[in-house]
């Protein structure tokens, strides 16, 4: 899958995760921080979409802080981690 | 203020968060040296000096146990703990805040060891958890000994995570583990604006220990925004993240609340409140306003069966009282 068609997928995933359904692809820009600032997620936010990209991509996520705060930074982090970890 | 005041002086004012680690050791310490008849004796005037001179508590007290003395069964369940008949007043308030007193003394035999009778109500729905090796949380009160979390854990050899909202939860995972080396009580430590607490939260569960939160207070998860449940007639804020975080994880959901009985003993129930599925995004706010009104229930239950351990000493109810 291109990067681009990733970030698109990415996109919705959060939106249909965090039932953010008021919000246009669009708008989430793809190097806009997700959580505190930008969209505005917090931690269990982050929790829900790390247990959709799980299911989704059979990717992995630990309990390491500082490995998921570089995962969770942007829509573009998410990708290249998805990207690397499931060949997607 | 007299001499017995002042020497539980920090019992008072810190105990009760069981946040600071500093003023529990200091209390279990003088508790140690200086046994339980001290701590007995320093019940009575300290409700004296919390009714005459703290206006807050004594206000918040007076509502909440008017807000019980309204509901069907409040009134008998005030009279047989109080022996007072009327509409409550500073008599009742006096009882509350004795009762209050004795729950600290009480915390503080039991952390510097002291046996007390337990007996147990649900608690087969914590073992078959444990048994078939699957985690959840235990979501307890500022009603009635919350303390007693600790012994539940240890009666099934079990982990129990904590939250709580400190920076110091190092030290008082160091405290635990000096009071108690057998002890499986964590804490478990709420940063702020970090991603880490929800995943380190899973991680437990994932290995089938359980999470304990306090549920009853705001203020654990600085941000959210409340969820308001009636409860004794009223509407009152609880906070969202422990109802969100379950509902996420799709993982079971047991009460645990600890009442001293009038003989001293103290009767733990526990029961559950989902057995933990995990649902699509667009059906869990529902869930989690069940849940919330479940465990709301669950603490109107508790104040009617002993409506003096109630032990939030704020404004708690958002409506006005029930003419």
């Amino acid at each position: 899958m291109s990067t681009e068609a990733l970030v698109t997928e990415l996109k919705g995933i959060i939106i249909e995760a965090l039932a953010l359904e008021d919000i246009d692809p669009e708008e989430i820009e793809p190097d806009a921080a997700l959580f505190g600032e930008g969209l505005g997620l917090d931690s269990i936010d982050a929790l829900e979409l790390a247990m959709a990209l799980e299911d989704k991509y059979g990717v992995e996520i630990g309990e390491d802080p500082d490995e998921n705060q570089a995962i969770f930074a942007s829509v573009n982090s998410l990708a290249r981690f998805v990207s690397e970890r499931s060949g997607a | 203020m007299n001499r017995p005041v002042d020497e539980t002086a920090p019992g008072w004012a810190e105990t009760p968060e069981l946040g600071n680690d500093t003023g529990l050791r200091w209390a279990a310490a003088a508790y140690q040296r200086l046994g339980r008849i001290p701590v007995q004796l320093a019940v009575w005037p300290s409700a004296f000096y919390f009714l005459a001179a703290q206006r807050t508590a004594r206000e918040s007290s007076l509502d909440y146990l008017r807000s019980v003395h309204a509901m069907p069964g409040g009134a008998e369940a005030l009279a047989t703990r109080t022996g007072l008949a009327t509409r409550p007043g500073l008599g009742t308030a006096f009882r509350h805040f004795v009762s209050f007193g004795r729950n600290i003394a009480d915390r503080l035999a039991l952390w510097a060891g002291s046996d007390f009778e337990i007996r147990y109500r649900g608690d087969e729905h914590l073992r078959a958890l444990v048994e078939a090796g699957r985690g959840g949380f235990l979501l307890g009160a500022h009603v009635g000994s919350f303390d007693m979390m600790r012994v539940l854990a240890a009666r099934y050899d079990v982990p129990v995570n904590v939250v709580m909202f400190t920076r110091h939860a190092e030290r008082i995972n160091e405290l635990f583990e000096r009071l108690d080396p057998s002890s499986a009580t964590r804490v478990i430590q709420i940063e702020p604006g970090a991603l880490r607490t929800s995943f380190e939260i899973r991680a437990c569960i994932e290995r089938g220990e359980f999470v304990g939160i306090l549920a009853d207070r705001l203020g654990l998860f600085p941000g959210e925004e409340p969820l308001s449940v009636p409860l004794l007639g009223r509407q009152a804020l609880l906070p969202r993240a422990p109802f969100r975080l379950a509902t996420v994880l799709g993982c079971p959901v047991l009460t645990a609340i600890c009442l001293r009985a009038a003989d001293g003993a103290y009767d733990v129930e526990v029961a559950p409140l989902v057995s933990g599925d995990r649902l699509a995004p667009r059906d869990r706010p529902a869930r989690i306003e069940e849940m919330a009104r479940g465990y709301a229930q669950r603490l109107e239950d508790a104040c009617l069966r002993e409506p003096l351990q109630w032990f939030n000493f704020y404004p708690y109810f958002t409506s006005p009282e029930s003419a």
